[in-house]
């Protein structure tokens, strides 16, 4: 038997495990923003030892699972570097880090798509290299890397659900709290699904809107 | 600004070390004021050392000053660590209800081992600080000086080759399983058959005893209780090995029957404490205050005020039996 009152009485405490994911969600995308344009463009470098940097940090961030990460931070910091770090800040800068790989990589990729004629042709109207990135470059590959950010980002919700393994109270969180002490566990993960199914589904449709017209340019 | 040079550096050098291994060695459970380290520069009577740079003397001199720093370390350090801090950090977690009861409105921790926790912090002048983990972290939360002490914990050779396990439980419970409606397991043997699917806790006890009692079983060992009821409520399992407390409580809720399958095995619920040097004084106030615990009756009454709070009924249990 489904009983839908276990969800209704327990409502207030999904509710405050939706604003924690969405929080994370939202400040974690936002740095990883901005650590993945800082990486992209390291890897993007014409300085050997800066681009292996870049590369060196994508390869180490995408190469080991989240919740390795995660519970690393947490715990291994403590131990090798007597960094006492709460759960919190674990949870923020391993999801934060971990997204920016994966954005650095969306940005090379998105930069080196672009036509080199288009370079060429730049050049040849003499413009200096920042110019060529900010009036040629970018325009077009922001354009390309729009859709796999947006898949990114959906997949980083997703993500914040591992921090609940460092006992962040996330959606998750309070999913196996509730069926802690309910014992229906079965109503709970349902509803933790269809939270997440409201929230992703439109984003997802924007997603494949947002790849349409740039599918259909070429 | 004249820069320091000859015995003025050494000195200088030496105190710096000296502040830094000090601090290295608190979270080992060294108090600074307890700690002697000492820095030596040999310039003439150790030939082989004169040969370094007054830094690296220095390092060396540090570094063999180690093991003595060691030693010099009081049975009391850990006791005055947690006294001195104001709280004694202890692991909660979800999914062990009663003994661990999250607040649903406040987020406040009870239940009886939070009840025994609170009784210990009393003691020791301290409040306490619940930190949330799950089995499955506890040995890392000890690693990381996360926490300072755990109760509920059953006594494993394996475990306590790296953290120290009191010598005396504060009550024994029984290991139970939580069958389907309807079905009922009189002994271990009658669920020892390759058709029987088993669930247990990993990193848990039960596992233990799933391997001795049920090795022709299939046992499958899940991260926590929710997930292994989980199995049950869902007909993939036949069992789930509980804690006899923990699954008539289980019961209480409505959720399979509880069986007691003989011979019966005790399970002795005791604390431990992460293993360093100068625990020794902490270990010896908790062996103090479980013995009172017990002798007093202290805990029979905590456990027992639990049940009826949670409307446990212990009369599965043999008239004999005792925790």
């Amino acid at each position: 038997m489904f009983d839908l009152s276990v969800i209704t009485v327990n409502a207030p405490l999904l509710w405050q495990g939706l604003l924690v994911t969405l929080l994370y969600t939202v400040t974690t995308i936002a740095t990883g923003l901005l650590v993945g344009f800082t990486i992209g463009l390291a890897q993007l470098s014409r300085y050997p030892i800066i681009k292996l940097l870049g590369r060196v940090y994508v390869e180490f961030f995408r190469n080991i699972p989240l919740l390795v990460i995660l519970l690393w931070s947490y715990y291994a910091l403590p131990i090798f570097l007597h960094v006492n770090i709460t759960k919190a800040w674990a949870g923020y800068l391993s999801l934060s880090l971990y997204i920016g790989a994966f954005y650095a990589e969306i940005l090379r990729a998105g930069v080196e798509g672009i036509d080199p004629g288009q370079v060429d042709a730049a050049t040849a109207l003499g413009m200096s290299a920042s110019q060529r990135m900010r009036r040629v470059i970018l325009p077009q590959a922001i354009r390309r890397m729009l859709p796999p950010l947006v898949g990114q980002s959906i997949i980083q919700m997703k993500n914040t659900t591992l921090l609940s393994a460092i006992t962040v109270p996330d959606l998750l969180y309070q999913g196996s709290y509730i069926s802690s002490f309910t014992y229906k566990p079965m109503e709970v993960y349902t509803a933790v699904a269809g939270i997440f199914l409201i929230i992703l589904v439109p984003l997802t449709a924007l997603a494949r809107r947002m790849e349409g017209p740039h599918a259909s340019a070429h | 600004m004249p820069v320091a040079q000859g015995p003025e550096k050494e000195k200088e050098v030496c105190s710096f070390l000296k502040k830094r291994t000090k601090k290295l060695l608190i979270p080992f459970g060294c108090t600074a004021n307890k700690i002697k380290v000492f820095c030596f520069f040999s310039s003439e009577k150790k030939a082989f050392l004169s040969s370094f740079g007054p830094t690296r003397r220095a390092v060396i001199g540090v570094a063999l000053a180690l093991p003595f720093a060691a030693r010099a370390d009081d049975p009391s350090s850990v006791l005055a660590a947690i006294r001195e801090s104001g709280v004694l950090r202890a692991p909660v977690m979800l999914g062990e209800e009663p003994g661990y009861i999250k607040d649903h409105v406040t987020g406040d921790w009870s239940g009886y081992y939070v009840t025994f926790l609170r009784s210990i912090a009393e003691d020791l002048g301290v409040k306490l600080q619940p930190v949330e983990t799950n089995w499955g972290n506890l040995a890392a939360d000890f690693q990381a000086h996360k926490i300072d002490v755990a109760i509920g914990v059953n006594p494993n050779p394996q475990r306590a080759l790296v953290v120290d396990y009191l010598s005396v439980p504060i009550f024994s419970d029984a290991w139970a399983v939580l069958t389907q409606k309807g079905a009922h397991a009189a002994t271990w043997a009658e669920l020892n058959v390759p058709a029987k699917r088993i669930v247990v806790q990993t990193g848990s006890t039960m596992q233990i005893v799933a391997r001795a009692l049920l090795a022709d079983a299939q046992v499958t060992p899940v991260a926590d209780r929710p997930t292994a009821l989980l199995e049950l409520q869902s007909g993939r399992a036949d069992a789930v090995l509980l804690s006899i407390f923990d699954a008539l409580d289980v019961h209480a809720h409505g959720i399979g029957d509880v069986s007691l399958p003989r011979p019966i095995l005790q399970n002795p619920a005791t604390l431990c404490v992460a293993r360093q040097p100068g625990n020794a004084g902490f270990i010896n106030f908790l062996t103090t205050w479980v013995e009172q615990q017990r002798s007093l009756g202290l805990a029979q009454a905590t456990l027992a005020q639990a049940w009826k709070a949670r409307g446990i009924d212990l009369s599965i249990l043999p008239p004999d039996f005792t925790f």
